[in-house]
């Protein structure tokens, strides 16, 4: 299957780090998917007081200064502080030092929905109550989205590394990991550190509220009762290196990207299309050379809204015809991680992928006839993975689908 | 069951003409907003908040579905307590 | 997986929208005239600190794009379409086309104005949640590439990328690797940034009131495989290099990434024949300048004007446009078969560097791109 690529076109992960509200590292987070743990609590960081309900996946006892020793915090805003704290854990994983790290090229590439929204939300309350003028220069001068990239250059020392905070939504992640892994292949970076963050804010919160998206209790994906999403938080960050550079240091290798696919749908600026997001999967499983059939498992876009499940069920079944994998959405236990979303499931496919079990759909009652799939639903089961399909769609019809595969040794 | 008083339907015009970018000329009562017009749901969730906005009135998530024309807008109004 | 390639891809076309007017052609006039922009701010429409800005002139949404899907659209959606919309012609792309068209936009953080307004909305409704629906997808950075996508039925990879100055390097070179792994057959590469109350004062705070005036705009490229271009090539990418300034030493990786550009072009120092730095503010430029006259050479910084000279600082857009000067100035003088070089900075410290080889035949004079 992998007959024709060199150990220098293919491209393994090698390190992981994740900050979510249902874990913070490996064995946290492994333990919380293994056990079906829910991140959903009332939101605190914003002012709920109006809104009917206010249920959100907050990461509650981030301390900044355990992971970030060089930038000083107070530069940073919290979705970059959460990227330098992944990509520390990413680097640490992958059995990287500094030093190793600063004579390698580097792609720093940071997915995100909203960057620094957050504070673009406290600057607008202080205009609102004292006017322009007032302004913190200090939250002013964090804002700029490529800051969640270049803070980790700046952590790390890392000169010789392209930045690229990729802002294509709920996607962004996938689109980062896509970027990584063509970038080694073709020869830009030795070494990529890919994947998305971000964190909860209101002007997000009221987006999907405004648009009756979000669920009162709880998110539950591909149930009858689903009613939207719940808002969540965090960062996930992958180390990608060719395979012969990973053998070469006698990295541990997690898993393998196969390869990836990016469609447009053109056609609404926040509702999903059936007919494109199949595409971007056909291209996707034709890039990493995998049939439907071979695919294990799915880890869907999920987000538990009446409108994405139905649309995204719909494009499963056409594409996979009578072989519909298990299919599950993380985002049952994550909340909607916006940016961060699609790395973090992508970490999830991979410790999947290692650990040999699928992650639960939770809050699963009663599956929708509209969009039946084997969800496996509330409880994880041991399963033997190859093959895992990671979905990540957004708003504007930025879809972006990876393949992972399991990498043997023996069969290498 | 009421009828729309006739300045209220005229200001529903107006609005949707806006909301939903159609010239009045082109404007019926019983086409659909979807399926004759080619209107996207965002705009006419939109349209939904500007006829809230308007008339004071809460619309249910449930009741959204049923607003497919002009028509329904005003037997929503007729029927609706100012709030 | 497709067959990958690493020749170097060719520039097809370009348009801009700028403080020079509302195409490529005004673009292309303002930079070979050294045309300067700046004008008073009216702070009755602008309630701005600035005194000067260099806006584009008479730039209307609706004007531009007609009355169906623009009633909410914003400034920088507006720019972006609209640059695309010249790029591309008339009529919509096959279905073949569609698909295979990429579509890569460059920003800093999107529209910081509208995504303010939206949060405001929030604060000062009667209830936090009554905020306009269709101001929704306006709050999000990828809105004005999905919107083009939407508008000129571009189903092809469609990214936003947010690198600020340097953006319009990133999108070529993002681009670039598109064509490289066969996802695309052609892509439309560029940045826009748009002028607005939210951006002037964010900028006015994060610089401490040292920022110096904002200009805005698009500009968008055609980019191609060379062996299957379409039309004719105005230039070939060489190469793209991009590092960081991690220490505040701008100059010392400003050098890094154009040696290791014109190494990877195969090209001299002396053989450098335009040469256009950022003029971002502050000493990140000062050194920029001082790099590239040292790495390359005084005389092909010489032949370019000075963009924030003439169009002030343009944000995400600014890379883009020093790349379209470079292809302006390249149909009047005599830059056949030479090489130009673009860097670029952003002040937290990402560093980009473009290096092109003029076409043999850069086309005829004042017809930017066609």
């Amino acid at each position: 299957m992998r007959a024709g690529r060199s150990d220098a076109s293919r491209v393994v992960i090698t390190g992981l780090g994740i900050v979510s509200s249902i874990g913070i590292g490996i064995p946290d987070f492994v333990d919380s998917l293994r056990s079906g743990r829910s991140g959903a609590k009332p939101i605190t960081s914003f002012d709920t007081t109006g809104y009917d309900y206010s249920i959100g996946c907050e990461i509650t006892g981030f301390e900044p200064g355990q992971w970030i020793k060089n930038v000083p915090t107070e530069e940073l805003g919290r979705t970059s502080q959460f990227s330098i704290a992944a990509a520390r854990m990413a680097i640490e994983d992958a059995g990287l030092s500094t030093d190793d790290l600063r004579s390698l090229s580097c792609q720093i590439s940071i997915g995100t929905t909203d960057g620094e929204s957050k504070d673009l939300d406290h600057l607008t309350e202080t205009q609102v109550l004292s006017g322009w003028e007032a302004l913190d220069p200090v939250i002013c001068s964090r804002i700029y989205a490529n800051l969640l990239s270049v803070a980790i250059a700046r952590e790390f020392g890392l000169s010789h590394a392209e930045t690229t905070t990729i802002a294509t939504a709920c996607s962004a992640g996938n689109y980062s990991i896509g970027n990584g892994f063509d970038a080694i292949r073709v020869g830009d970076t030795d070494i990529a550190l890919c994947g998305g963050a971000d964190a909860v804010c209101r002007k997000t919160f009221t987006a999907f509220y405004r648009l009756g998206t979000i669920a009162p209790d709880c998110c539950r994906p591909f149930d009858r009762d689903r009613q939207g999403i719940l808002t969540g938080e965090g960062a996930g960050v992958l180390v990608l290196e060719s395979l012969e550079s990973a053998l070469t240091r006698g990295a541990t290798i997690h898993a393998e990207v196969l390869g990836y696919g990016l469609t447009c749908d053109a056609y609404h600026p926040v509702a999903p299309e059936a007919a494109s997001v199949a595409r971007c999967m056909d291209i996707a499983l034709r890039d990493a050379n995998v049939k439907p059939h071979e695919v294990d498992l799915i880890s869907a876009h999920g987000t538990g809204t009446k409108a994405n499940d139905v649309t995204e069920v719909r494009a499963i079944r056409e594409v996979f015809g009578d072989t519909v994998p298990r299919t599950i959405s993380l985002k049952s236990m994550l909340g909607h991680t916006m940016g961060a979303a699609s790395a973090l499931s992508a970490i999830g496919c991979s410790l999947a992928i290692t650990h040999g079990f699928i992650p639960p759909t939770i809050n699963h009652r009663e599956t929708d006839p509209e969009c039946t799939i084997d969800c496996v639903p509330n409880t994880s089961v041991e399963a033997d993975l190859r093959i895992v399909q990671n979905n990540g769609l957004a708003f504007g019809g930025n879809n972006a689908v990876v393949i992972l595969g399991r990498y043997d040794e023996e069969h290498a | 069951m009421s009828i729309l008083a006739i300045d209220r339907v005229q200001r529903v015009n107006e609005l949707a003409c806006t909301h939903l970018e159609l010239d009045p000329g082109e404007i019926t009562d019983t086409a659909l907003f979807i399926e004759d017009y080619g209107v996207d749901s965002l705009s006419i969730i939109d349209f939904t908040a500007a006829i809230e906005k308007e008339f004071s009135i809460a619309i249910s998530r449930e009741a959204l579905p049923e607003l497919v024309n002009l028509a329904a807008v005003y037997e929503l109004l007729a029927n609706s307590p100012v709030l | 997986m497709k067959t990958m390639t690493t020749a170097a891809p060719v520039i097809t076309g370009w348009s801009a929208i700028s403080p020079f007017g509302l195409d490529g052609h005004a673009f292309a006039t303002g930079i070979r005239e050294g045309r300067r922009t700046y004008a008073p701010v009216d702070h009755a429409v602008w309630p701005v600190p600035d005194e000067f800005a260099c806006l584009v002139p008479g730039f209307n949404v609706t004007e531009l794009l007609g009355n169906k899907g623009t009633r909410t659209m914003n400034r920088t959606t507006g720019l972006a379409v609209a640059t695309a919309g010249q790029v591309l012609g008339p009529g919509k792309p096959t279905a073949r086309a569609a698909e295979g068209t990429a579509f890569t936009l460059g920003t800093t953080t999107g529209s910081a104005q509208s995504m303010m307004d939206f949060t405001r909305q929030s604060l000062v409704g009667e209830r936090p949640y009554l905020v306009e629906p269709a101001l929704v997808p306006y709050g999000v950075m990828n809105v004005a590439a999905a919107r083009c996508a939407i508008w000129h039925g571009l189903k092809g990879p469609n990214t936003t990328i947010a690198t600020g100055r340097p953006a319009g390097i990133s999108a070529l070179s993002y681009a670039r690797r598109l064509l490289a792994t066969g996802r695309a057959e052609r892509a439309l590469a560029g940045a826009v940034e748009e002028y607005s109350v939210a951006r002037s004062w964010l900028h006015h705070h994060s610089r401490n009131g040292n920022g110096g005036p904002l200009g805005e705009g698009a500009a968008i490229f055609v980019i191609e495989p060379a062996s299957s271009a379409t039309r004719r090539p105005l230039a070939t990418l060489l190469a793209t290099e991009f590092r960081t300034c991690v220490d505040g030493d701008f100059g010392t990786v400003i050098r890094m990434a154009i040696r290791a550009a014109l190494a990877r072009g195969g090209v001299s120092a002396d053989e450098v024949f335009l040469a256009s730095p950022s003029g971002a503010p502050g000493p990140a430029g000062l050194a920029e300048r001082a790099a590239l006259a040292e790495a390359a050479n005084e005389t092909a910084i010489s032949r370019v004007p000075d963009l924030v000279e003439l169009i002030a600082d343009a944000g995400a857009a600014s890379a883009a446009f020093q790349i379209a000067a470079v292809l302006s100035l390249a149909a009047v003088l005599p830059a056949a078969g030479k090489p130009a070089l673009i860097t670029s900075v952003d002040p937290d410290g990402a560093v980009a560097c473009a290096l092109l080889r003029l076409a043999e035949d850069p086309g005829p004079a004042g017809n930017p791109g066609e």
